[in-house]
């Protein structure tokens, strides 16, 4: 059911869209009716009206028309938006009975909760991505400036691929960490980077 | 099929380990009903068989190990659709939406 309201959200929204730009295009005169729509379909003859607009009727019809391309333009983002971000999913079992999945946003938070068990990792944010291989895990952390980082990057390497591989079953190919003794904030550039 | 989708909500519930029941912030897993919903669980039928979908959240304890889990989350959907009498399970798929690492309160 979800499918299907989907399907008829990006359908309506695509016909808003062509329909406001053909009704926008033809009220600015850029096109004729003929030019907006298909010569001799039933939309040329709803077109025709609006190319014969006064000033202020077309003032009118151009607003409503541009608020139509926006609404059909947010509608279409959101819907695809969705569907992208439904599918970061990955698979941890799939055999005759069906599939076993797990959000990519549950390893992170599985990453974040062994990193932050660290001694002297004062906040942790983990990137995951899944890769042919494997899992590539990205740990941005701030740590205390009195700690040893060079050990403590080690040991979050060795506890967040074992314990990923323990509790989701995919072999992880691949962590990074970056430390930094400042806070972390988000989209925020690394000062110190260990590898 | 609402109620085979309850039916379903409350075995999947019922699995130790599991946090809850998750109809996905994106995906909108949730069947609906006169008047009421039932979200984190999809149920489909068709050729006289039974398609379920659960979307969960794994609670977080040392021991986790998600194939399990899911196995045993399988094994409580089948029970409970076996019980309900509504037809040959097909499909069972587990999508765990999320990882709760914050510790069940006591009581």
């Amino acid at each position: 059911m979800s499918v299907f309201n989907r399907l008829f959200i990006i359908l309506l929204a695509l016909v808003l869209l062509v329909a406001a730009i053909a009704v926008l295009l033809t009220t600015l005169h850029v096109a004729q009716p003929s030019q907006a729509a298909p010569a001799g379909s039933w939309f040329v003859d709803r077109l025709t009206p609006f190319a014969q607009l006064d000033s202020s009727l077309s003032g009118w019809a151009i607003g409503v028309c541009v608020a139509f391309v926006v609404v059909a333009v947010v509608l279409l983002f959101l819907e695809l938006r969705v569907r992208s971000r439904a599918r970061h999913r990955v698979t941890i079992k799939e055999d005759d009975l069906g599939r076993v999945t797990l959000a990519l946003d549950g390893v992170r938070e599985l990453a974040d909760h062994e990193a932050s068990r660290v001694v002297g990792v004062n906040r942790a944010h983990s990137q995951v991505q899944e890769e042919q291989e494997g899992l590539h895990i990205l740990c941005r952390v701030s740590v205390d400036p009195t700690s040893n980082v060079p050990e403590m990057t080690a040991e979050l390497r060795e506890r967040l691929k074992s314990a990923v591989e323990h509790h989701v079953g995919l072999p992880v190919t691949e962590v990074s960490v970056e430390a930094q003794v400042a806070p972390l904030v988000s989209n925020q550039h690394p000062r110190r980077r260990v590898e | 099929m609402v109620a085979l989708a309850r039916a379903v909500a409350s075995a999947v519930k019922a699995v130790e380990g599991i946090a809850e029941l998750n109809d996905g912030q994106f995906d909108q897993a949730v069947t609906y009903g006169p008047n009421e919903k039932v979200p984190g669980v999809v149920v489909n039928f068709g050729d006289g068989a039974v398609d379920v979908e659960a979307h969960v959240t794994a609670q977080y304890v040392d021991s986790l190990v998600l194939s399990d889990l899911a196995a045993r989350v399988r094994q409580s959907i089948g029970q409970a659709v076996a019980d309900s009498g509504a037809g040959r399970l097909r499909r069972i798929d587990i999508v765990f939406e999320d990882i709760c690492t914050v510790p069940d309160s006591p009581g």
